[in-house]
C-alpha cells in the first residue's frame, strides 16, 4: 500500500466497479496489490472497512464488489515462483491469468489441469469460485496448498491435510475466508496443445443426453444448445468433445509446428455498449438456426486450444452486446439421476418466455464428489444462459426458475449470479452451515466481505 | 543461437509496474538482467519469476536507493564487479505524491524532486561516465508528459520530470560522438500501482504496452518517444497553447 513520506496510507479514491455482466455496479476502494508486504498493509489500515480480495472481475455478478468498502486488486500481484518439471506444481501469486500461465508453460508441454471458458480470470480468483471446465473435475481437485492471509493478520498455509477446513470452505469460497496469496497447483502433462475434435450434432434433448451417456472416452465434452427451439426441437444441439491431440495423431507439417505453440490470432474487440434491442428474439433465433443448420452432422478435426476453450476470448469485451445495462448469466446445474427431466423442464420454461440467450451451454459433470463446502460442480448437468437485463424483467424469470432448480435438488454458480435470493440459496447449498463454521472460526467480524455475501447472508451474524 | 554474447543490462526501480513488464519482454537466455530497487525482498521474487519465464540466467539483485546520492558510486562497482560489463541501464524509479499534498508539506515535494530528479541525476552520471569511456552503451530514462509543461495539477511532479528530461537531453548531446545512445521515454498515463489515486479513464494504458513500445524504440535507437505515440500530438497541443491563455486554464 502506498504511505506518504511520513507513514500515513494513501487511501486510493472510491471509484465505481462491476463483475463482468456490468450488472450491478458498486462503488469501492480499490488497492492495487504489488508487493508481498501490501495486503497485510491494508489490512492493518483498514479502520473498521471491510476487505475483498479482486482478480480480473471476470465473475458476473457482485461477488468481487465490496460496497463502500475495499477491494484489493490482485492483478499486478502476478508473479511466478516456482515450477518443479517432475511433478508439475506450479506456485503462483494469487493474481496471475491463466493466459500468462498457457503463454509459459504451453510451450513447455504442460497445461491447466481445469479451464474455464475464459483464459482472463486470474488463478487466484479461479481457485475462489472453484471453476470447472470441460472435464469432470473443478479446480481445486488440482490445487496442492493454498498461501492466505487470514482475518487476524496471519500468514497460513492451507492443503486438504494441514488445516483441511479451512481449505474446503476457501476453494470456491468466494473469497470470504481470507486473502488468497499464492497458489500451488498441479499442472498438466501435454504432448501437444492442439485438440483434436468432434462435433456432433443432435436433433433434441433425448439425443444430447445420449451423446453424453456414450463420451466418456472423451475427456472434455460441452454441448452449446439452441435454447429458442421448442416442442420436438427442444434441446437441439451440437455436441463439442475434445481431447489433447498425441504427436502420432498430428497429420500435416503444418500442425506439428503448432504442437507447442501459443495461438496468436487477431482479437476483435467490441468498442462500446451495443444498443439494447440489437440481440432479440430474432437475431439470436437466425444465429441459432444458421449455426445449428451449416454445422455438419458429425465433423472430425485438429483445433488450436483457443478456438475448443476460448471461443469467445478471441470477441475482447463481448459482454458489450448485451446493451448498457448488461447482463445477467443463469448458470444451473441438476443432479445426475434428475438431469434430463430438470433441464427439460427448465428448457421448456425459459423457452416460454421467448427470451434470448445468445449463448446457451451443457454440460455434464461425471459421478466425482467435490470436498468443497459451498463448491458449485458437483455430479449433473450444467446449463448455462446469457440474458440481457434490458428493463430488468427477466430477473422476475429467474426467481421463478429457482424454484424449478430447487424442485430437482440443483443449484446455482456463484460465480456468474448477480439476483438470486437468500432463501434459494439457503436451500440450495447442503453444508452451508459447516461453512460458515468456518468463517465463523477464522473471521469472526467479517473482516472479508463482498456484496455477493451481504445478498447471500454469507457472513457471520454479528451480536446475535 | 546461443552465439550471442550475453548483454547485460541494468533495471533501476525495478519494483516499479512498467519495470517489471519490461523485464519479463527482455527475459531470455541472453540477456542477463540485474535488478536495483530499494525492496531487496521482493526483487528476489521477481528475480525468480524472470527465471522461470526467461529460462536462463537469473537475474542479479542489487539493493539500491535514489535518495542516498552518496552510495550511488559503490553501487555501480558493485555491479561491474557481478557482471563485468553494462550494456543498457534503464531507469524506471521515480516518486508520484498528490499535488494539493505535496502543496502542504514540502516534504512530499522534496521527495519527488530528490527521487525523480537530483537522485536519477547522481546515478545516471555516474553510469555515463563508466559507458562514454567504454563507447558504447545505451541509456533509456523514463521521464513523462507531466515534464512537457507545468499545470496547476501536477507541477511539482512535472517539474522534477522537467529536470530529468531536459538532463537527458543534454546527456544524448554529450555522449553522442562516444556512441553512447540516450532515449528519453515519456509515458503518458499507464496504469500502474504508481497512479492508484487517479481514477482510470480512457487515456491510461497497460505497462505491458509500454513496455513493448520501449522496446521498439530502443531497437530503432530513438531518441525520444512518447508511448503511446498518441500522446505526441496531445502534447504538440497542450505545448503551443500560449501562456497567457494556458495559465487560466483548469488543468
Amino acid at each position: 500500500m502506498a504511505n506518504d513520506i511520513i507513514g500515513r496510507p494513501v487511501w486510493p479514491p472510491e471509484i465505481e466497479i462491476t463483475g463482468w455482466g456490468r450488472y450491478p455496479a458498486s462503488p469501492a476502494r480499490v488497492f492495487p496489490v504489488q508487493s508481498t508486504a501490501e495486503p497485510g498493509q491494508v489490512l492493518k489500515a483498514r479502520r473498521g472497512k471491510s476487505l475483498l480480495g479482486r482478480g480480473a472481475g471476470r465473475a458476473y455478478g457482485d461477488a468481487a464488489l465490496n460496497r463502500s468498502n475495499f477491494c484489493l486488486d490482485f492483478t499486478p500481484y502476478n508473479r511466478f515462483i516456482g515450477f518443479d518439471e517432475q511433478t508439475g506444481i506450479l506456485r503462483a501469486e494469487a493474481g496471475v491469468t491463466l493466459e500468462q500461465i498457457l503463454g509459459v508453460f504451453v510451450p513447455r508441454g504442460w497445461f491447466l489441469p481445469v479451464t474455464p471458458g475464459t483464459k482472463y480470470p486470474t488463478l487466484g480468483g479461479s481457485v475462489a469460485c472453484d471453476v470447472h471446465g470441460k472435464s469432470s473435475y473443478s479446480l481445486s481437485h488440482y490445487v496442492e496448498r493454498l498461501h492466505m492471509l487470514l482475518a487476524d493478520g496471519s500468514y497460513v498455509t492451507c492443503s486438504a491435510e494441514n488445516l483441511p477446513d479451512l481449505f474446503w470452505a476457501t476453494v470456491g469460497g468466494m473469497g470470504l475466508t481470507g486473502l488468497i496469496l499464492e497458489v500451488e497447483l498441479k499442472m498438466m502433462r501435454i504432448e501437444t496443445c492442439l485438440i483434436k475434435y468432434q462435433g456432433v450434432k443432435a436433433r433434441n434433448l433425448e439425443e444430447i443426453f445420449q451423446l453424453f451417456e456414450e463420451t466418456e472416452e472423451w475427456p472434455m465434452t460441452v454441448a452449446w444448445i439452441d435454447c429458442l427451439a421448442r416442442g420436438k426441437n427442444l434441446g437441439r444441439s451440437i455436441m463439442m468433445r475434445g481431447a489433447f491431440a498425441r504427436q502420432n495423431e498430428l497429420k500435416s507439417i503444418a500442425q506439428h509446428s503448432r504442437a507447442r505453440s501459443v495461438p496468436n490470432k487477431g482479437k476483435l474487440a467490441i468498442p462500446f455498449a451495443f444498443p439494447a434491442w440489437s440481440l432479440n428474439q430474432l437475431s439470436v433465433a437466425a444465429f441459432n438456426t444458421c449455426y445449428y443448420g451449416k454445422h455438419p452432422r458429425c465433423l472430425n478435426t485438429i483445433m488450436d486450444y483457443d478456438s475448443f476453450f476460448y471461443p469467445l476470448d478471441s470477441i475482447l469485451q463481448w459482454n458489450l452486446i448485451y446493451g448498457g445495462p448488461g447482463l445477467v448469466q443463469y448458470q444451473f446445474l441438476i443432479p445426475l439421476e434428475q438431469g434430463f427431466e430438470g433441464v427439460k423442464t427448465l428448457l421448456e420454461e425459459i423457452s416460454a418466455t421467448g427470451r434470448a440467450s445468445f449463448l446457451a451451454v451443457l454440460k455434464k459433470f461425471g459421478n466425482i464428489q467435490n470436498p468443497g463446502m459451498i463448491s458449485f460442480p458437483a455430479p449433473g448437468y450444467f446449463l448455462a444462459l446469457d440474458f440481457p437485463i434490458g428493463k430488468g424483467g427477466i430477473l422476475k424469470h429467474m426467481d421463478q426458475w429457482d424454484k424449478l432448480v430447487l424442485k430437482y435438488g440443483g443449484r446455482i454458480y456463484l460465480a456468474k449470479d448477480a439476483r438470486m435470493k437468500q432463501e434459494s440459496f439457503n436451500a440450495m447449498y447442503p453444508r452451508l452451515n459447516e461453512w460458515r463454521a468456518v468463517k465463523q472460526k477464522y473471521d469472526p467480524e467479517n473482516v472479508f466481505n463482498s456484496d455477493l455475501a451481504r445478498r447471500l447472508g454469507l457472513e457471520v451474524k454479528l451480536g446475535g | 543461437m546461443n552465439e550471442k554474447k550475453t548483454k547485460n543490462i541494468l533495471i533501476l526501480g525495478a519494483n516499479s509496474g512498467m519495470a517489471r513488464a519490461l523485464a519479463r519482454e527482455l527475459a531470455s537466455p541472453q540477456v542477463q538482467l540485474i535488478l536495483a530497487s530499494r525492496k531487496v525482498a521482493e526483487l528476489e521474487k521477481s528475480a525468480k519469476d524472470l527465471e522461470i519465464r526467461g529460462q536462463g540466467p537469473g537475474p542479479k539483485v542489487i539493493s539500491f536507493n535514489a535518495l542516498e546520492t552518496g552510495q550511488h558510486e559503490q553501487f555501480l562497482s558493485q555491479v561491474l564487479s557481478q557482471v563485468g560489463t553494462l550494456d543498457e541501464a534503464y531507469l524506471f524509479f521515480g516518486r508520484l505524491h498528490g499535488q494539493t499534498e505535496a502543496q502542504k508539506d514540502f516534504n512530499l515535494a522534496r521527495e519527488m524532486i530528490m527521487t525523480n530528479y537530483v537522485g536519477a541525476v547522481s546515478i545516471l552520471e555516474r553510469v555515463a561516465a563508466y559507458m562514454e569511456k567504454r563507447g558504447q552503451g545505451m541509456i533509456i530514462g523514463i521521464s513523462s508528459v507531466a515534464g512537457d509543461r507545468g499545470r496547476q495539477s501536477n507541477y511539482l511532479y512535472g517539474s522534477s520530470k522537467a529536470g530529468l528530461t531536459v538532463y537527458l537531453q543534454g546527456l544524448r548531446n554529450r555522449l553522442a560522438r562516444s556512441g553512447v545512445h540516450v532515449l528519453t521515454v515519456k509515458p503518458g498515463f499507464v496504469d500502474t500501482p504508481m497512479t492508484r489515486n487517479k481514477k482510470k479513464g480512457l487515456l491510461f494504458t497497460k505497462p505491458e504496452v509500454i513496455a513493448k513500445g520501449i522496446l521498439k524504440a530502443v531497437r530503432a535507437r530513438k531518441n525520444l518517444v512518447y508511448l503511446p505515440c498518441f500522446w505526441k500530438y496531445i502534447m504538440l497541443i497542450i505545448r503551443s497553447v500560449p501562456e497567457s491563455v494556458f495559465k487560466k486554464l483548469k488543468m
